[in-house]
């Protein structure tokens, strides 16, 4: 029998009791329940509804039926179905537990959520159900119970997703409604790598992102490049961590990192303008607590780092063959040596298995009113190169508070303190290159002057050439760098009526550096001479910034508009002090107190500011068509005061074709995007021009009157005001599209890209006319980069057991040039060669060429007849440190608790100019030689491609000069690679196991970096870039101090590492 | 926040919009002037090898076989770097003045109140301007003539004709002229004068034929009575003897450190301890010519420091015989391991008494140029001079210019205005030079005379495409 009445009821999340109660009261019919069965809270919205469903809507999904007896209902218990028990633990991909997910039997109204350990259970279950678990952000799983009565489960993300957020500039965003160029990195194997820098995350895993290791100095920086050269001032991308905008990320622990996404198109940057973005913005979100339990994670790594290569060089005989080949007779050695019993191999001695060591531990949790993560961690990295090392002491607190429904506040505080030794690199010998001191300093010069030399007990030098012997470079001086690094922010958030948010966020970045090297008095001559040497530099560098935006979010039925406008002001303070003195009676005390002569000290101050507006307009209609448009309105003091304020708009607009009716049948295709935008960015070099506007005098131009009265002076400074100088901008043009197949299992992703770069600002040299005054000046001429970019992400298998992920990515991007005065070319990347201080410079900045282009003779061969190397008559362009093409490659594959993911990446079609081969490799001179010259030209007629011995400066002179100090092709080698980035085995403990630890995860791993490389580089690695931050690099016609972009120059750079490493992960 | 917030003025450079508002700035402005001077390596070394080390008069020997043989040798090219830099710090201490000259006029300090201090600061300044132009058009020829600090937004001018530059220079040597004092402001040495300017205003008026302006200005150095030659030539000389009484004009060093240091004697003067190879080493003929005229005395001992040479040689083959004694400068006598205190002569009194001999005889008034020569030479304690017509004197008071100023950067010059008076030839004077074997040193200066004058730099054709280089470059 059924009742007649009908019942309406809305309620959420109340206890089922009141639900109960309120049917009974509106029906008088009567319910009988027990009252400790029913703590369970439901939600039910009926209408009209008969009491029988109404009874149906609330018990669903509980383990609850009902009894009609005698217009009473009785609430009682579901009888349990044939079966046992079940429990079961869901784990993510990398073994961590996840709590909330939703485990459903398939056709049954039984579910189970799982704790925070996540853990599920059912007390009775059919042996043969189906489950299906599913979580937001993984993928859903179904899976057959087949009579077990525990089950272990993995979910894999649903990377391929389209309800995966993004974040973007001054907000997310679906990924699914994205009209321009985003990549999102994959950061889960920053917790299962050394990663030292958070950038190093990027390597390999995004389309059109290229990052450089330029050399392997612990703790060295790294170079982003995103779609190639975006401007000859410099590459590299701006990166916003929290919102927060800085030009590195040196200020943060990898550990910390959560997310990555970069934003590529003028599109996606623009919302950014003109802060940096014409190279792309790299956006990082931190780690913050979720509310539930207190969470713990820690990990640890520890490993060790070896030198992957060594270059083979001449022993003591092949040395003194060579010599008496070069002098026509051999030479006299000093009774001090003995080229019988010293045989110092240096590679040997300077290099060494380095250790490296990382330990991190975050702890986060909260509730409904409010979150904490607070994160510590410890690295210490010993260089491969002995003296060198790098530890790093961080802290990361995040706080998130909901003060009521309307408001929120919250702040994060990124903390690190860094102790960085270096040793001298890209740097001839002579000029006290450690790297290049090792290959040239012949085996007999001993560690140290025996008793009977000249100056006996200093580090070991030759006395033929003026070279210290690598380990006196290492030893003689100490270069040590302390910096603090705080990264930080704090915001409120308030709601308002009609759908508006206001978010107010104040920002800091607080660099501080301090610089301190001593030369020794005693060790080597250059000590001895200037009784020792002391020197400190030290910088502070405040920047605060101010960003104030309102949100307006709303859906109109079909029409969805999302609305973003602020403002935002930018300070940055910089303050440079930096002392120097010789004269140390000592080594005892190394600090400028016990300096005695030669006293030098400078401070200086800087400060530069800008001032933005901004908007941006999202709009979709029907969630089917896409339009996003942008307006940035940039003001700088680093631009020429007539022109502080440049205006950078930017659209683009997404076809959801996948959503139209016509594609409803295509079932293989379950999502294609198409994407087009333009869009303009402005950029300002880096601080290579910070004043423009301004004539620049000169301070501490004092003068002698009558021999004795010194007055002050001020004199013309180097420096022309130009305060016409404009924005440095890029339009670029992206059109591309997204397309998931097959369930997703695959997706694939492809853009083409133009990007011109307008009014790039050079510091250009005036005619000495003018005293020799450089100026900021907006270069007629354009650097274009256009290029393809693609990538394929695939889920090969997916089983319970085993599952094969495979990621590819590839970029094309070609760069020139363009619309440059031809009469005018500018050199870069000087390199020092031997004992010369003058730079010989690598490349050349000229139209119709692209950046990074060798320039010099082409090396035509060695004559047969005479042994020497002949020559183009002219100097050439000799190829590009640019590459034609980078690629990644990434595979994980899984057999239930085992995980191997291997990640290669690779650069084709770029070249390395190998200067250190014109030290090694020059023919002449006392220093020790590269193996490769036992091939040398000795007899008529020998056919080789190593020319003969040179007797510098009187029987060829003119090839000896050639071989030694110009630039030339036989120096540019192909620096293409395709490189095992990174190998890991990881294996993640069952969680029968983990409950007997009170665990809640735990996974032990081992890891390989570079284990191997494939290359034709004759150097020890060829990612290289001695130049990475574009020093030495003043040219001719651009102005003193100008740092133009040099890429690809080894110079005696100290070498990449290759990393082995185990680890552990554990979750409480 | 407005423009104000965009509006960031550097804090560590004063600049030309801020910095000169009173009359200390301007003060420090001119001192930064001076400062140039000292601040480059035109005046305490470049100088030297330009014109003594180019003439006959001594050897170039410098061990920057790119950039300073050429100039010993006259194979000079666009590209070489001396000649670069010299152009360059020419120009730079026209800017320095220029800055002056645009910014001192509109300042209005009551400290002025009552003086003339203000228009002396322009006066300095616009002497300072002219010394660098007589520089440049004598050594370049027409040289832009830049006369502002930013010369009306217009950084690539042409060349302007020798005859508007030699016009500028004395319009700002009479302008100095009129408004500096006698003696130096403050009694400060250095700094330009009333004498200052006028000797160079004779020294221009002469290199530019016009022997009557000159004339006038030689007498209105010599009958000023500011200035009186110094009784013994030795005396002239060494940190003892800086700024006596018949100097008009030096570049003041203390010795005490960068930027007081002269370290150019030490690229010089004669050090028995260093392996320099020492610039301007006289040269056989000066020695020989020294000897002819029997002024074996107090200036050639006061000139020459003979000593056997301790470090390489890149003088012309065979010039010395290196392994005996050779002459080495010695008019700046005190190297102090690169911190000399020895000051630049740049004018002085005994320049001005021949220069007014020269004028004087170029118009004919042989009787005074006669006393004026044997002044100079009575004081080297030389006979009076037998020449006693135009045509003798002329060649007389040349070689007395020879061996008073030796290495006072006053030949190449003297020499030039030779030429142009018809006492000589460059061209065969130089092909003509031997070294101490009697062999020729093959110098191959051209019959087209290009090599009188340097050429531009290469650097500034690439940079501004309206200048032009010397014919024969």
């Amino acid at each position: 029998r059924s009742f007649s009445q009908k019942v309406t009821l809305s309620f959420r999340d109340v206890p089922l009791s009141r639900v109960l109660d309120e049917i009974s009261r509106q029906t008088n019919v009567s319910i009988i329940y027990r009252e400790d069965v029913f703590h369970t809270r439901v939600s039910v919205h009926v209408r009209n509804s008969t009491v029988e469903e109404a009874l149906e809507a609330c018990l669903r999904g509980q383990p609850l039926t009902y009894r009609i007896e005698n217009n009473s209902v009785l609430i009682q218990e579901r009888p349990s179905p044939p079966g046992g028990p079940l429990e079961g633990k869901v784990v993510d991909e990398r073994g961590s537990p996840l709590a909330g997910v939703t485990v459903e039997v398939k056709g049954a109204q039984q579910a189970a959520v799982t704790d925070d350990k996540g853990v599920f259970s059912f007390t009775s279950i059919d042996p043969d159900a189906t489950l299906v678990v599913s979580y937001v952000g993984y993928q859903t799983e179904e899976i057959k119970l087949r009579g077990r009565s525990f089950l272990d489960i993995r979910l894999t993300p649903s990377t391929k997703a389209l309800d995966q957020v993004v974040v973007i500039g001054y907000g997310t965003q679906h990924k699914r409604d994205v009209t321009s160029a985003i990549s999102t990195i994959d950061t889960k194997d920053i917790s299962s790598r050394p990663i030292v820098s958070g950038v190093e995350a990027l390597t390999g895993k995004a389309p059109g992102v290229q990052v450089t290791v330029p050399s392997g100095t612990p703790g060295g920086d790294l170079s982003v490049r995103i779609r190639g050269v975006g401007s000859p001032n410099g590459s590299e991308p701006l990166y916003v961590v929290d919102g927060v905008l800085t030009n590195d990320i040196r200020g943060l622990d990898p550990g910390n990192i959560e997310s990555i996404s970069i934003l590529k198109d003028a599109s996606a940057a623009g919302i950014y303008g003109a802060a940096g973005s014409t190279n792309g913005v790299v956006m990082i979100t931190t780690k913050k607590g979720a509310k539930g339990k207190a969470k713990i994670e820690a990990s640890t790594y520890t490993g060790i780092q070896q030198i992957v290569k060594k270059i083979a060089v001449l022993n003591n005989q092949q040395w003194l063959d060579l010599e008496t080949e070069i002098f026509g007779t051999a030479p006299t050695i000093p009774s001090y040596y003995n080229l019988t019993t010293t045989n110092n191999n240096w590679q040997n001695l300077i290099y060494h298995s380095a250790a490296q060591t990382g330990a991190n531990v975050g702890m986060s949790g909260g509730s409904e009113k409010g979150t904490y993560y607070l994160g510590v961690g410890y690295l210490t990295q010993d260089g491969i190169m002995v003296g060198s090392n790098f530890d790093r002491y961080s802290a990361k607190l995040s706080v998130d508070q909901n003060a009521a429904n309307w408001l929120s506040l919250g702040a994060n505080l990124n903390y690190n303190r860094s102790n960085q030794r270096t040793v001298p690199q890209d740097e001839s010998a002579q000029n006290g290159g450690a790297v290049i001191a090792a290959l040239v300093t012949p085996e007999y010069i001993p560690i140290k002057m025996p008793s009977n030399a000249p100056y006996p007990g200093v580090y070991g030098y030759s006395s033929f050439y003026s070279g210290d012997n690598p380990l006196s470079d290492i030893y003689n001086n100490t270069n040590s760098t302390l910096e603090n690094h705080l990264l930080g922010d704090a915001y409120v958030e308030v709601k308002l009526p009609w759908a508006l948010k206001y978010r107010s966020q104040f920002n800091i970045v607080l660099d501080n550096s301090n610089y301190n090297y001593f030369l020794d008095p005693y060790n080597n001559l250059y000590g001895i001479t200037l009784q020792g040497k002391g020197q400190n530099n030290s910088s502070e560098t405040f920047r605060w910034a101010w960003d104030n935006t309102l949100t307006f979010d709303k859906t109109f039925g079909a029409h969805s508009i999302n609305i973003v406008a602020g403002t935002s002001a930018l300070d940055e303070n910089i303050f440079l002090s930096s002392q120097s003195g010789t004269g140390f009676s000592s080594n005892a005390v190394q600090t400028l107190n016990a300096a005695s002569a030669q006293y030098s000290i400078s401070t200086q101050k800087f400060e530069w500011t800008t001032h933005s507006y901004f908007g941006r307009f999202m709009y979709a209609y029907k969630n089917r068509y896409l339009l996003t448009g942008t307006l940035r309105a940039d003001g700088s003091s680093r631009v020429g005061s007539n022109n502080y304020w440049g205006t950078f708009p930017a659209l683009s607009a997404g076809w959801k074709i996948s959503q139209e009716k016509f594609m409803q049948n295509v079932l293989w295709i379950e999502d294609l995007k198409l994407r087009a935008g333009w869009g303009a960015t402005g950029n300002l070099p880096p601080y290579t021009v910070l004043y423009p506007s301004y004539t620049l005098l000169s301070a501490g131009a004092s003068y002698a009157y009558s021999g004795s009265n010194v007055e002050p002076g001020v004199s013309p400074g180097t420096q022309l005001g130009n305060p016409a100088m404009k924005w440095e901008s890029a339009h670029q043009t992206n059109v591309g599209f997204d397309a998931g197949f097959l369930s997703h299992r695959l997706s694939v992703s492809a853009d083409y890209y133009y990007k011109k770069v307008y009014n790039m600002i050079f510091t250009q040299q005036l005619p000495l006319t003018t005293g020799g005054l450089v100026t900021a000046v907006n270069l007629p001429g354009y650097d274009v980069n256009k290029g393809f970019e693609y990538s394929i992400d695939a889920t090969v298998i997916h089983t319970h057991d085993i599952s094969w992920d495979v990621t590819w990515n590839m970029s094309i991007n070609h760069n020139e040039m363009e619309g440059l005065d031809t009469a005018i070319s500018y050199q870069t990347g000087g390199v020092t060669v031997g004992g010369s201080k003058a730079p010989i410079y690598t490349g050349l900045i000229k139209n119709g060429y692209s950046l990074g282009t060798f320039y010099g003779y082409q090396a035509l061969g060695v004559n047969a007849a005479t042994g020497n190397m002949t020559y183009s008559a002219n100097p050439t362009s000799l190829g590009s440190a640019l590459p034609k093409y980078t690629f990644g490659l990434g595979s994980e594959w899984r057999y239930k608790a085992f995980t191997l993911s291997l990640l290669f990446d690779g650069v084709q079609g770029n070249k390395v100019y190998d200067e250190t081969r014109m030290e090694i490799e020059n023919l002449t001179g006392y220093n020790n030689e590269s193996a490769a010259v036992l091939a040398r030209w000795k007899n008529d007629g020998d056919v080789t491609a190593i020319p003969r011995a040179l007797d510098n400066g009187t029987t060829n002179a003119t090839a000896a000069a050639l071989l030694q100090s110009q630039i030339a092709s036989n120096y540019v080698e192909n620096g293409s690679f395709v490189r095992l980035r990174n190998a890991t085995l990881g294996y993640a403990f069952d969680p029968k196991v983990l409950r007997r630890l009170e665990l809640s995860g735990l996974r032990i791993y081992v890891t390989a970096q570079n284990l191997f490389t494939i290359t034709k580089y004759k150097g020890y690695y060829p990612e290289i870039n001695g130049f990475g931050q574009g020093t030495n690099n003043q040219a001719v016609n651009a102005g003193v101090g100008a740092t133009l972009m040099a890429l690809g120059i080894d110079n005696g750079a100290y070498p990449v590492a290759r990393t082995y490493i185990v680890g552990v992960n554990i979750q409480l | 926040c407005g423009k104000s917030f965009l509006a960031k003025t550097p804090e560590s450079n004063p600049t030309t919009g801020n910095y000169y508002t009173s009359a200390v700035a301007a003060e420090n402005g001119l001192t930064g002037a001076y400062h140039d001077l000292i601040n480059g390596n035109f005046y305490m070394y470049d100088n030297f090898m330009n014109t003594d080390g180019r003439s006959d008069n001594c050897f170039v020997n410098g061990d920057n076989v790119t950039a300073e043989h050429p100039l010993e040798n006259f194979t000079l090219t666009a590209a070489n770097t001396n000649v670069q830099r010299d152009w360059q710090e020419m120009y730079q201490d026209i800017t320095a003045a220029n800055i002056i000259l645009d910014n001192v006029p509109g300042i209005d300090d009551p400290v002025w109140n009552g003086t003339n201090r203000k228009v002396q600061i322009l006066g300095e300044a616009r002497f300072l301007r002219a010394l660098a132009y007589y520089w440049l058009v004598t050594e370049w020829g027409a040289c832009p003539l830049i006369l502002t600090t930013t010369n009306g937004g217009n950084y690539y001018p042409p060349r302007d004709s020798v005859s508007t530059v030699y016009a500028q220079i004395e319009t700002d040597l009479k302008f100095a002229d009129s408004v500096l004092p006698v003696a130096p402001y403050n009694g400060e040495y250095g700094r330009a004068t009333k004498g200052a300017a006028d000797a160079l205003l004779a020294k221009t008026y002469a290199q530019s034929g016009d022997y009557t302006d000159c004339l006038s200005f030689c007498n209105k150095v010599i009958n000023g009575g500011a200035y009186s030659l110094v009784p013994n030539f030795a005396n002239l000389w060494g940190l003892a003897n800086k700024n006596n009484a018949e100097s008009i004009f030096e570049v003041q060093f203390t010795g005490t450190g960068t930027p007081y240091a002269n370290w150019g004697v030490e690229l010089f003067a004669y050090v028995s301890s260093d392996g320099w190879p020492k610039r301007d080493i006289g040269a056989w003929d000066l020695v020989r010519t020294f000897k002819a005229a029997g002024d074996t005395l107090v200036r050639y001992k006061t000139t020459f420091n003979w000593q056997i040479a301790n470090a390489s040689f890149n003088m012309p083959s065979g010039a010395w015989n290196a392994d005996s004694v050779i002459p080495f400068m010695h008019k700046y006598p005190d190297p102090s391991g690169f911190n000399s205190p020895d000051n630049i002569v740049v004018l002085r009194l005994a320049d001005i008494i021949l220069l007014a001999a020269e004028a004087n005889n170029q118009l004919n008034n042989t009787a005074a140029a006669i006393g004026e020569l044997n002044q100079i030479r009575s004081r080297a304690g030389l006979p009076p001079t037998t020449a006693g017509t135009q045509a003798t004197l002329g060649p007389a008071i040349l070689l007395e210019r020879r061996l008073e100023l030796v290495d006072e950067c006053s030949r190449w010059n003297d020499l030039l205005r030779a030429d142009a008076n018809g006492y000589l030839n460059v061209v065969d004077l130089m092909n003509s030079q031997t070294d101490v074997y009697g062999n020729n040193l093959n110098y191959n200066v051209a019959a087209d005379k290009h090599q009188y004058l340097f050429p531009v730099p290469l650097q500034d054709l690439q940079l501004n495409k309206n200048l032009t280089q010397n014919p024969g470059y």
